[in-house]
């Protein structure tokens, strides 16, 4: 590994250390009120007692957003095969799709609560709703935009339409939907947690919007700062991973992504 | 004589305007035919009109090929798949599996890859990792894997450096003369036309053939043929033509 590399590592830690003793210090010397911030050391304590409560939270939001991200995935491709071939219902539908991205997720969640019930069930509708977007119009893109020439070269070929879809379209969609799926990726926490802050009160799935909510009313602070940190770092591995899954495959993209 | 392609008042109209005007046209089996003209003349819409990919209007148009193949300007190779993948494409396609069983002696893709100055070992390379000159062989390959009777070229070569674009020029215009391949050929290039063609059409900014050259060069076009008194006599010719139909 050359220090270039290294660095983009070492660097960011550091200067998270950095910080987190600067916080350490602040607190100690203007005996910050615990209410209003805790230290790092406060933080770590409250929160190591209620680990096995904290990692049972984090494990239940991931899982709802995987549940939410897959069906949104599923749902997403299929749409956008669905506007590829029909320009009437491309027409027609597209443009509200576009528009609902819009709507903020904190506005449709009662909705979706009100439709589904309370429980893990709405939640993960909520992270299908709110991730399900990029998937449709990256995926609709790609389906869509394809070299001309590749088109001419299929029909001198005769290609019939499942050799067309199979053969150019799927293939040259897959780079899109890996950028949509990334873009989800990111998405499915927020509305996990949120979906959880609404919703998640059912006693057998406490998940992380869960107990940012508990604590906040409770003034249970290290714990709501456990919770925050918990929902950033599973929104980081669920990024993290789609990236890595995207470089893997996306590999043999490059020469096209230059091209285009 | 055996005409691959008779056509007679091809019209051509896209997104409402008229590209191709009134054009008439035979191609004898076997002939090199290049076409020359300004841009944007409709000499790659002409190309396409005797591919069928573009609908066309025409008082008569007749075509006599069953295994057509196109190269075209860029590559257009599918990065998702390796060097093989690409070449035997067309082998996979529905349109060629309904050839006669007969028709199907094609090269196979080890052959047609050594066939376009690529090594086997390149087989396995994915279009990222090759050079722009070693895609267009690959493009190349793609056309002739499935042993065409006619070949539609446009502009193959228009993006590569002088010195690739020669020897690419002679690599194509080899194995279309060994394998006497009806050959339609669109180029910006007055001399490439000259060099490679049994016949140059010119075009002018209507869409309209003003001039059909006969080349009447030796069959074998080399190195030395370039700096001909003959050669040189025959471009200046097709270039103070070409220079009359951009007026």
């Amino acid at each position: 590994m050359k220090w270039d590399e290294i660095r983009v590592i070492v660097l960011p830690l550091l200067f998270l250390v950095l910080v987190l003793t600067l916080w350490q210090i602040a607190d100690q010397i203007f005996e910050i009120k615990r209410i209003i911030l805790p230290s790092p050391l406060e933080i770590a304590e409250e929160s190591w007692k209620k680990i096995g409560e904290l990692v049972k939270a984090t494990l239940v939001t991931g899982l709802a957003a995987l549940a939410g991200f897959s069906i949104s995935i599923c749902i997403g491709v299929l749409l956008a095969l669905l506007f590829s071939v029909s320009r009437l219902a491309k027409q027609s539908v597209y443009p509200y799709m576009i528009m609902l991205q819009t709507v903020p997720i904190v506005a449709i969640a009662p909705l979706v609560i009100i439709w589904f019930g309370g429980g893990l069930g709405s939640v993960v509708v909520i992270v299908t709703v709110i991730s399900i977007f990029p998937v449709i119009t990256n995926v609709t893109t790609g389906l869509t935009t394809i070299d001309p020439g590749l088109v001419e070269l299929l029909q001198l070929y005769r290609a019939n339409r499942n050799e067309v879809l199979f053969k150019l379209k799927l293939p040259n969609a897959v780079p899109y939907l890996l950028t949509g799926a990334r873009i989800s990726a990111g998405l499915t926490i927020v509305g996990a947690v949120v979906g959880e802050y609404m919703a998640g009160h059912d006693i057998d799935n406490r998940g992380l919007g869960y107990y940012i909510f508990m604590s906040s009313q409770n003034f249970q602070v290290e714990v709501l700062y456990a919770s925050i940190l918990l929902s950033t770092l599973l929104g980081i591995f669920m990024v993290g991973m789609t990236s890595l899954l995207s470089r893997t495959i996306l590999h043999r993209w490059t020469y096209a992504l230059h091209q285009s | 004589m055996n005409h691959v392609i008779n056509l007679s008042s091809l019209n051509v109209t896209l997104g409402g305007i008229r590209i191709l005007n009134g054009l008439s046209l035979e191609v004898p089996r076997g002939q090199w035919c290049s076409v020359v003209g300004p841009s944007g003349c409709g000499k790659s819409t002409l190309l396409r009109a005797m591919a069928r990919l573009i609908p066309v209007e025409a008082e008569s148009f007749k075509t006599d090929y069953q295994t057509p193949a196109f190269v075209f300007q860029d590559p257009t190779l599918m990065p998702w798949r390796n060097v093989s993948d690409n070449v035997g494409l067309p082998l996979e396609l529905s349109g060629s599996k309904r050839q006669p069983e007969e028709s199907i002696d094609r090269l196979t893709i080890d052959e047609t890859i050594q066939l376009v100055g690529l090594d086997v070992e390149d087989l396995t390379k994915f279009p990222r990792q090759l050079s722009g000159g070693m895609r267009m062989r690959v493009s190349m390959a793609r056309a002739l894997v499935t042993r065409p009777d006619i070949l539609f070229m446009d502009e193959p070569f228009a993006a590569l450096d002088e010195l690739l674009r020669q020897q690419l020029n002679q690599l194509i215009h080899e194995i279309c003369r060994e394998q006497q391949l009806t050959t339609l050929f669109v180029t910006h290039n007055v001399s490439e036309a000259v060099y490679l063609s049994n016949r140059v059409l010119i075009m002018n900014r209507h869409g309209e053939i003003v001039s059909d050259v006969e080349i009447t060069l030796p069959e074998s076009r080399t190195a030395e043929l370039r700096v001909s008194a003959d050669y040189l006599a025959v471009v200046r010719e097709v270039t103070e033509k070409l220079q009359e139909a951009m007026e």
